[in-house]
């Protein structure tokens, strides 16, 4: 409880924070990454213990599931939401089983990997994931037969028996099987012998066998089958038969059931938006109508928390929901089928007192909900579950369900005080205008099924999707919490027991009796001078942007010709400009016309990440100072709009992209620190991915708390320098490829093969025609992140220096560090970020560096190493020759421009005339970390 | 329930039969239950949370034993629907005919029922209500018919108010449901194998579809 507490102040910490770090959120473009991702079910397991899931994205621990004992299933049913994600590329979930003594390790029975890509949909996407990777089914056959024939070759070698296996893992590689490939004359394959061979040939680089798990690269990538290691007896060929999925085997499958989504938003500068925001502002309630009827049943969810959140922030939450629910009811010819739709008035009432109640739910339910899950006794009520008990069960069930329900009542009724008093706002304009179309006994129904149909009793009977609980209730659990919201749902519906349900209605006492509160807290709940509650909730934190962007994608999609002519002349008739518009807008690669000088930085919030690609253009103070009043840019002029998007330009102003051209690409750049992330070399897009080690850290520790427990039971080669974070570190390779050759450093599940082979020699350019070694570059290098993400108050040094940037004066030069670099050398660090981006946080000089730091866990990949070193160095060679050109050029470049700019006497700070001071107070949190940063900004004058 | 007695031997027959009554909030699907189990119709609308009924009744002249659990139309309620869902042996899809969206909410829990089975295909009928309210038709008939074609599903139309339909569709999943059930108990092999086995079998599963 204190955990969920602790949680829910960090996650606002964390957005205050994230605030502060980057003020200019929302004058930039950016990607917001989230993930929500439900574990539903384990399928086929053996019904031996607890089994529980750890979740990776990307090879960092993100979460962890409870461990829950097979019924039928393995049911788990949890949700997980990570907000503000680094751009990850897969997900990893891992199926422990737990041991049964506290000295054993949990088991690793197997792991789910999916794609991201696979994820990226607007609904969720839902589907049962066989553990291990997926294959076509011929494929598993090949490999199946391939795998036996093996085993009767290799007849001295017995991978299961314990004894033999000292060496953890043997390697086998491709070489030895090939004999065995020859030789496959088998039936199978008679007719197309030829054919599957070479087939093989190329999808096969390297395997290997282990007690309990099978590990083939192939082409498609690294097949890794963890086979539950039951019984010696089994034979090995059925073990390995099965581990593929074969039939051989009468075990099912096992699978895990996964429900996730994957939302990659581009969210454009606020501004971009501010017309769309005007749009739904003034048009909400026609907009909502005529999308009712086109927007996809799955949508109509989404869609309506993102208006309900847009309006929210518009301040006009209560006009929109009052307006849609009272169409609605206009609507409805049938009054008692009032509210009870799925429609976008349900759901964006529903949102929003998810948005705005959800302190007043905790406050009410928790403590009372923590108590019916702990407690095991049932309070089934129902003679035919019951089936043969005395009477007096019945009697105490029967108490101890009144008992409940009292209390829960009890704490309803008394926690008035704390609805929202927006929420009261709403219903009480909904009971005033109710009451002005003489609809007044309709108030109570549109409450009531407001608050308690949707929203007190779903809390109740499932607290963890409304995280009251982290776990889903047990069975018995389940049914208690269904008979509390269901004796409370018939109470909020004024409607007695009866006829449905005999056996419920002892309770009828209970709903007599209370039947005029209900009334009464209906009343309080809606009548403004009474609702005394916050004023706003804390938790109501809403990105603007990202809700925009959102409802800019669903118009897209929905908004079709036909209501485009709809529309003509009438206020909605402006939809389709609009979208025009945002559409326009977001090709643009750089917002310049936004009146921040700004070059785009895909990231959201990680302004300080020292890893930035591109330094933004502010940072050249000295260009900005002698910047007219009038706007940012006449010096900038000629690369405002559009920088260059090489290196080859004389501009001032590069776009990232321009330093990840292909030929860059395959080295690495490190900083000196050994801090940065080696995820930035593969992607043109990479910075997005640099995130993963602040906000997202911060957020999630209480996840990682969670798994914590279990990672320090697992093996750990890295030498970890420090504590909670590195713990999870263990998790995190930084490295993306998801293939073959790239394991994890420790406790990650490839880990557990980690000593692994590697392709044979055999296999390397030559030998075996049609087979070649996949030219994959992000896989040559192999980087290790050596230190934790950056919490470290040495790196990044997040103090508040309060409004002393005001007092800079324009031509001084402080760096954070207060190291004043005067001359030459201040313009070389001004101008080395951009050739350099990624280097390093601290402010000592910058050399170009690019270091190939190797990794220290065991690596398979000597082979790899011994072909491509040279490679590699050359590549680095010519790097590093090519930046110092670069740098050089660069330098001479800024001088001038510089000595041109401080010719001109007026020194004006463009952004500071269109932000505001209260950012710029801002700017003095998140500048620390560059020191250039600083110089941004001028004396107003 | 107008069956005569019939001494039913196969145990299988008197295991309990889950039948789980979805669809979108206020269709119908309590008073279709009610309807069914008690034989009056609920003029009130007071939503549903959960709840659960028990009823012997004869089927094809062998004895049954259903329990029916009438759920919750909203979605708030969808993690128990999960529950709920994995339990049950046989669905009644439940929309109005005169409400559209509850129409358009038909195939979203039909694929939930067949994903949380792991199943393609599963006992499953879909039933248009309150057919009686032809004024109010929102919903044609053929589009109905056309849609529970797509599922491969059958479709009825009902009226729990005029009690039309209404054992009909109870019944019908009965048969499915043991129709099911027997062709899953009846080879041991995968479905695969199956297909290749007894393209007969397929065939008649089409015909009782079809119904």
């Amino acid at each position: 409880m204190a955990k969920k507490k602790k949680k829910k102040r960090r996650k606002t910490i964390t957005v205050c924070l994230r605030r502060s770090m980057n003020p200019r959120r929302d004058l930039q473009k950016r990607t917001e990454n989230s993930l929500l991702i439900w574990i539903l079910e384990g399928k086929g397991l053996p019904a031996k213990r607890k089994y529980y899931c750890e979740m990776t994205l990307d090879k960092t621990l993100y979460g962890k599931t409870s461990a829950k004992a097979r019924g039928d299933n393995v049911f788990w049913g949890e949700n997980f939401e990570f907000q503000m994600l680094p751009k990850i590329e897969e997900i990893c979930i891992s199926l422990f089983r737990e041991s049964d003594s506290k000295k054993k390790k949990d088991t690793l029975v197997g792991y789910v990997i999916i794609g991201i890509d696979q994820l990226a949909s607007k609904s969720p996407v839902e589907r049962c994931q066989n553990v291990f990777r997926y294959f076509s089914p011929l494929f598993h056959r090949l490999l199946a037969i391939i795998l036996s024939r093996l085993q009767i070759m290799r007849g001295e070698y017995d991978p299961w028996d314990p004894s033999s296996h000292n060496s953890a893992i043997i390697p086998y590689s491709l070489a030895s099987v090939y004999p065995s490939i020859e030789n496959l004359q088998a039936e199978e394959f008679s007719n197309e012998n030829g054919r599957v061979k070479n087939m093989l040939k190329t999808f096969l680089w390297s395997f290997k066998l282990k007690k309990n798990y099978v590990r083939v690269s192939t082409l498609f990538g690294e097949y890794c089958r963890y086979t539950v290691n039951n019984t010696q007896q089994d034979s090995s060929a059925s073990r390995i038969a099965s581990a593929l999925g074969g039939k051989s085997s009468s075990q099912e499958v096992q699978s895990i059931r996964i429900k996730a989504r994957w939302q990659s938003v581009d969210v454009l500068p606020l501004r971009v938006y501010d017309r769309l925001s005007e749009l739904l502002t003034y048009n909400y309630l026609d907009l909502c109508q005529q999308l009712e009827p086109v927007l996809n049943v799955r949508d109509k969810e989404d869609f309506a928390t993102s208006f309900v959140r847009v309006m929210y922030k518009q301040n006009c939450a209560v006009e929109y929901l009052a307006d849609l629910v009272m169409a609605e009811i206009g609507k409805l010819d049938n009054d008692n089928l009032m509210f009870r739709g799925n429609t976008v008035a349900t759901k964006s009432m529903e949102s929003f007192m998810k948005l705005v109640a959800s302190d007043y739910l905790e406050f009410t339910l928790r403590d009372f909900i923590m108590t019916v899950v702990a407690c095991e006794d049932s309070c089934e009520v129902d003679p035919q579950r019951l089936g043969n008990v005395p009477s007096s069960v019945l009697d105490k069930n029967r108490a101890l369900l009144t008992r409940y329900v009292e209390v829960a009542w009890t704490k309803i009724i008394n926690s008035v005080h704390m609805v929202p008093k927006i929420l009261g706002k709403v219903f009480a304009t909904l009971r005033l205008r109710l009451e002005a179309q003489n609809r007044g006994e309709h108030a109570e129904t549109i409450i009531s099924s407001s608050i308690f149909l949707r929203f007190l009793c779903p809390a109740i009977l499932s607290p963890s999707l409304f995280n009251l609980v982290a776990e889903f209730p047990s069975i018995n659990n389940a049914r208690n919490l269904t008979l509390i919201a269901k004796t409370l749902q018939n109470l909020a519906n004024f409607s007695k027991f009866g006829g449905k349900e005999p056996h419920m209605e002892f309770m009828n006492t209970f709903v007599d009796r209370e039947w005029n509160r209900m009334h009464e807290f209906l009343l309080e709940i809606s009548t403004e001078s009474k609702s005394v509650g916050p004023d706003k909730s804390a938790d109501a934190i809403v990105d603007a942007g990202k809700e925009l962007s959102l409802i800019g994608s669903y118009l897209e999609e929905v908004w079709s010709p036909l209501l485009q002519e709809k529309n003509l002349n009438k206020p909605l008739g402006e939809v389709k400009q609009v979208l025009t518009e945002l559409a326009e807008a977001k090709r643009r690669p750089d917002h310049a016309i936004f009146h921040s000088p700004m070059v785009q930085q895909p990231s959201s919030d990680y302004e300080n990440s020292p890893q930035q690609n591109v330094v933004p253009r502010h940072e050249n103070v000295p260009a900005y100072r002698s910047t007219p009043p009038t706007g940012q840019a006449t010096v900038m002029g000629r690369s405002m709009n559009r920088p260059a998007t090489h290196l080859m330009t004389s501009d001032d102003y590069v776009l990232s992209s321009a330093f990840q051209t292909p030929s860059l690409r395959p080295a690495r750049l490190s900083d000196e620190t050994g801090t940065s992330s080696s995820r930035t070399s593969d992607k043109t897009t990479s910075s997005a991915e640099i995130r993963d080690d602040t906000d997202s850290d911060f957020e999630l520790r209480d996840e990682l708390g969670r798994g914590m427990r279990n990672r320090k039971r697992l093996p750990r080669t890295d030498a970890s320098p420090s504590s909670s974070q590195q713990a999870s570190s263990g998790y995190m390779s930084n490295n993306p490829s998801r293939s073959s050759y790239s394991n994890s450093s420790s406790s990650s599940p490839v880990e557990r093969m980690a000593a692994l082979s590697i392709a044979n020699p055999v296999f390397g350019p030559g030998p075996s025609a049609g087979f070649s070694i996949p030219a994959e570059p992000k896989e040559i290098v192999y980087q290790k992140r050596a230190s934790p993400p950056p919490y470290d108050p040495e790196v990044h040094q997040y103090h508040y220096q309060p409004m002393q940037v005001y007092a800079v004066p324009p031509d001084c030069q402080l760096s954070p560090r207060g190291q004043s670099v005067p001359g030459i050398a201040s313009q070389n660090r001004l101008s080395l970020p951009r050739t350099n981006p990624r280097a390093s946080r601290t402010s000592t000089l910058l050399r170009p560096s690019v270091v190939n730091v190797p990794d220290d866990w065991e690596r398979q990949g000597d082979y790899w190493r011994d072909t491509h070193q040279m490679d590699q160095y050359r590549a680095r060679d010519e790097m590093i020759k090519n930046q110092a050109r670069e740098i050089e050029r660069l330098t001479r470049e800024n001088l001038e421009l510089k000595n041109q700019i401080m010719s001109s006497t007026k020194l004006v700070d463009s952004k500071r005339s269109d932000s505001g001071a209260s950012e710029d107070s801002y700017d003095s949190l998140s500048s620390l970390d560059r020191p250039t940063r600083k110089s941004l900004v001028v004396l107003p004058n | 329930m107008g069956g005569r007695s019939n001494n039913t031997t196969a145990a299988q027959q008197n295991s309990i039969l889950r039948i789980v009554v979805v669809g979108g909030g206020g269709v119908g699907k309590s008073a279709l239950t009610i309807q069914f189990i008690q034989r009056y119709f609920v003029q009130d609308y007071d939503p549903t949370i959960e709840d659960s009924y028990t009823k012997q009744c004869f089927v094809d002249e062998d004895l049954c034993k259903l329990e029916i659990l009438d759920t919750a139309g909203q979605e708030e309620f969808s993690t128990m629907r999960e529950q709920y869902l994995r339990t049950g042996s046989g669905f009644l899809i439940v929309f109005a005919v005169t409400d559209r969206n509850s129409f358009e909410e038909v195939k979203k829990l039909h694929e939930l029922i067949c994903r949380i089975k792991d199943r393609d295909d599963f006992p499953i009928i879909l039933v248009g209500n309150k057919a009686d309210l032809e004024n109010e038709r929102h919903v044609a008939r053929h589009e109905a018919e056309e849609l529970a074609h797509r599922l491969a599903i059958p479709y009825l139309e009902c009226s729990a108010k005029l009690r039309k339909n209404v054992d009909e569709a109870f019944f019908d999943i009965v048969r499915l449901v043991r129709k099911y059930q027997h062709d899953e108990r009846m080879p041991v092999h995968t479905h695969d194998d199956r297909k290749l086995e007894s393209p007969i079998k397929l065939k008649k599963k089409k015909n009782c579809r079809i119904q």
